[in-house]
């Protein structure tokens, strides 16, 4: 199901620059120290021989490797044979290969064996900075050559399920993966994402720390399923933060159910009462405002859950359900998976007698993920069939979990939409 | 001594019959022939039949016939007659475009067929009482099942044109069988027809109304239901052709059945092509159950709340590459209409 909460469109604007005189100094003293440890990252479809896609990346970990998104290089990590990375050195590219990937916070790592010395390797900052304080994003935005961008530092997003720092600054299409550092070249984070209008996004530096020292090891296990356990874990702590929270009871309708229970999940309601139908609507659902993008069509690591409630006091019993039945009947899951990356749903529908003692009809689905072994997206809607003129329908979501923590949802989740 | 003969169709349908009490008749367009002809491609003294009075041999000659003059064998072959022939009793002759049966007096014809069966369908379908029945029928679950669907704003006058709109329908296939019936067979009944096709309306209309019930009662699966529509699609319109054909053709039985039978092949095969084609089609949409049905059609206890875990427990099927091949083709982007969550930088 889509909820309008559900969306973070995304704007590419070119928004014009601007910056003081005394930023615009330092910005370049920046730029000049350190854009010979920033590359271009192309991703090159073999068939074609052309550009599929362009991120920036940076040189980190003693100088042997190069830092960038996950998500510039994840058709690589989806489809490897359709696909090669390039680094561009001084002219001449070269094929580079993924040593790690942390898919939960957009984070890659690329390795260059073989080839000509890179640059000096940027330093991750150990602090967080002020807010406020200047940063300097880099990037090649639009393939127009490496930039330097002036902002500034605001702190963490609020209310989202993955950290990440809030940068008032314009990252544009392209800069993904380059670093945003402070006045003493200390990698502050990573390039990710932007909402439009001077919001940016940065993948805290932490993280890309985290992963260098993990690379330092040879991955035991291959890439896809490193990152199934990456997600897996994802969801799983975000499931379990869910489920230790207190779920209040809140009324909607004639049922009682529960919205907001976590911080990271956004929630957004309407009703509609038609009084020449004599019909009244009401509608409440919440959702984690972030989904991880694991390639082009598939995106994961989503919780949303909404529940629906119809009253027609006027009308024949059997109209009431008939509408129900059409109204329910195009109910989809949250997120985007094409067939390369998931099977098909397979579905458990029944009708149940619910505690309350009345019926309810059921509808239990899961589909498993074809690379990344272990997970799943479950889709569950209930609608009660118990009373004459009113009906209410609850439904979740959840993409990219695991059975056991999906069914512990489902244990709980089942028992909270009740007649008051 | 006579000789008889019958006009046909070309498919054997007596338009015509003629007894002569002589030994031979002449054939022709001529208005001294003894059976007149009008068709314009035999000559006007075309042939002869005569009959021997002490053998009852019938034979048959030209008289110089522009045309030829053609006996028909036992596979309706044609083959000419030169200048005379000996036939059998029952023998049917070609002259320019017209079939002519020749029968000797002594001929023995085949025993009269029972009128109660034939009278009991033709009876039982053209029943004023039941046509009217079966027409109020259809007609007021079409209309209720308007009205429960949009049970507010609609007037009745639309709903009951709507569900009149489909009775026209039938009507005029009623019209076809019955003309199509009158050239052929005389016994060809419009009332007939049109009680057999509001049958098959009925039951249609009857099943479309009872299926969501039926499938919470019986706990029947979206598969079993949509095998069952097929099912009964076969049978009651396969059924209807078969009979439409019986009572305005002349076809012989195993024609009849073959065509009839074509009714539910083709139904059951679309069905079994579609379950084939769409067996590893990747579908965004969960296939689950859409049925909802009143509190007060609901005749079977609903299942126990603890075994829910159970049920949802069995919805999990780990990924076996070796049972699917729906990832065969990755250049595919089938995917779901959601809108784009995407929150990352463009690369």
């Amino acid at each position: 199901m889509t909820s309008p909460g559900a969306l973070w469109p995304l704007w590419w604007l070119l928004l014009s620059f601007n910056s003081t005189a005394i930023c615009a100094a330092t910005a370049d003293g920046v730029y000049s120290r350190y854009a010979p440890s920033l590359y271009q990252i192309r991703i090159m479809e073999n068939r074609s021989g052309s550009r599929a896609a362009l991120g920036s990346g940076f040189v980190v970990s003693d100088g042997k490797l190069v830092a960038t998104n996950y998500h510039v290089v994840s058709n690589k990590v989806m489809e490897p044979n359709k696909y090669r990375i390039e680094i561009d050195l001084g002219g001449k590219p070269q094929v580079a290969t993924i040593v790690r990937v942390d898919a939960v916070h957009d984070l890659a790592l690329l390795s260059l064996e073989g080839t000509p010395p890179l640059g000096a390797a940027l330093v991750i900052a150990r602090q967080a900075p002020q807010k406020g304080e200047v940063l300097y994003s880099l990037g090649n935005p639009h393939d127009i050559g490496m930039t330097v961008v002036v902002g500034n530092y605001n702190g963490l997003v609020e209310h989202s399920p993955v950290e990440q720092i809030h940068f008032s600054g314009a990252i544009n299409s392209g800069m993904s993966g380059g670093p945003t550092v402070n006045g003493d070249g200390q990698v502050i984070g990573v390039n990710v994402a932007t909402a439009g209008n001077q919001i940016g996004f940065l993948v805290p530096g932490h993280y890309l720390q985290t992963l260098i020292e993990k690379a330092q090891e040879p991955l035991d296990k291959p890439l896809l399923e490193d990152m199934a356990e990456q997600i897996k874990a994802h969801t799983t702590a975000l499931l379990d933060e869910l489920l230790a929270q207190p779920w209040h009871p809140e009324p909607m309708g004639k049922v009682s159910i529960f919205a907001k229970a976590v911080p990271w999940v956004e929630c957004w309601g309407n009703s509609e009462e038609k009084k020449e139908l004599g019909t009244l609507e009401v509608s409440r659902g919440c959702n984690s405002s972030n989904q991880l993008f694991l390639s082009d069509k598939f995106s994961s690591g989503y919780v949303e859950y909404e529940f629906f409630y119809f009253s027609a006091q006027n009308w024949p019993s059997a109209s009431v359900y008939r509408y129900m039945a059409r109204n329910t009947a195009n109910a989809m899951p949250g997120n985007q998976v094409a067939k390369v990356h998931a099977g098909n749903y397979t579905c458990s529908d029944d009708w149940y007698a619910t505690p309350q003692g009345g019926s309810k009809r059921i509808s239990y689905c899961t589909r498993p993920y074809k690379q990344l072994p272990g997970l799943f997206d479950v889709f569950y809607v209930g609608v009660t069939s118990d009373r004459s003129h009113e009906v209410a329908m609850d439904h979740y979501t959840l993409a990219g979990v695991t059975q056991e923590a999906s069914l512990r949802f489902f244990a709980r989740f089942k028992e909270q939409m009740l007649w008051q | 001594m006579a000789i008889i003969i019958e006009h046909t169709d070309p498919s054997g349908h007596v338009l015509r019959q003629q007894r002569f009490e002589t030994t031979s008749v002449s054939i022709g367009r001529s208005f001294s022939a003894d059976m007149i002809l009008t068709d314009p491609y035999v000559d006007a003294e075309h042939c002869t039949v005569a009959c021997d009075t002490d053998t009852s041999q019938l034979r048959l000659k030209d008289l110089g016939a522009k045309n030829g003059l053609w006996w028909l064998d036992n596979k309706h072959h044609k083959q000419r007659v030169i200048s005379e022939r000996a036939i059998a009793s029952g023998q049917t002759i070609l002259l320019g475009k017209t079939y002519l049966r020749i029968y000797h007096h002594s001929h023995a014809v085949p025993q009269a067929l029972s009128i109660a069966r034939d009278d009991a369908i033709t009876g039982f379908f053209g029943h004023a009482g039941l046509i009217l029945v079966v027409a109020v029928l259809a007609l007021g679950l079409d209309i209720l099942g308007q009205y429960l669907d949009h049970p507010i704003g609609g007037s009745w006058v639309e709903r009951g044109r709507e569900a009149f709109y489909g009775l026209l329908g039938l009507i005029a296939l009623s019209s076809f069988w019955a003309l199509l019936g009158k050239g052929l067979v005389q016994h060809a009944r419009f009332r007939f027809h049109l009680g057999l096709s509001f049958c098959v309306m009925a039951v249609w209309v009857v099943w479309e109304f009872i299926q969501p019930s039926m499938m919470y009662n019986l706990n029947f699966t979206k598969a079993t239901a949509d095998w069952l529509n097929r099912g009964l699609q076969a049978v009651v319109l396969g059924g209807a052709l078969y009979l439409a054909l019986s009572f305005s053709t002349r076809l012989s039985t195993r024609v009849r059945a073959l065509l009839a039978g074509l009714v539910p092949l083709l139904v059951l095969g679309s069905g079994l092509s579609t379950l084939i084609e769409t067996k590893n089609r990747f579908r965004p949409v969960p296939p689950y159950s859409h049925v909802l049905v009143e509190p007060t059609l609901q005749w079977r206890s609903p299942a126990a709340w603890d075994t829910l875990p159970a049920a949802a427990e069995k919805a999990y099927k780990p990924y076996d590459p070796h049972a699917d091949d729906t990832d065969a083709d990755v250049s595919d982007d089938t995917t779901d209409e959601s809108p784009d969550p995407a929150t990352t930088a463009e690369e």
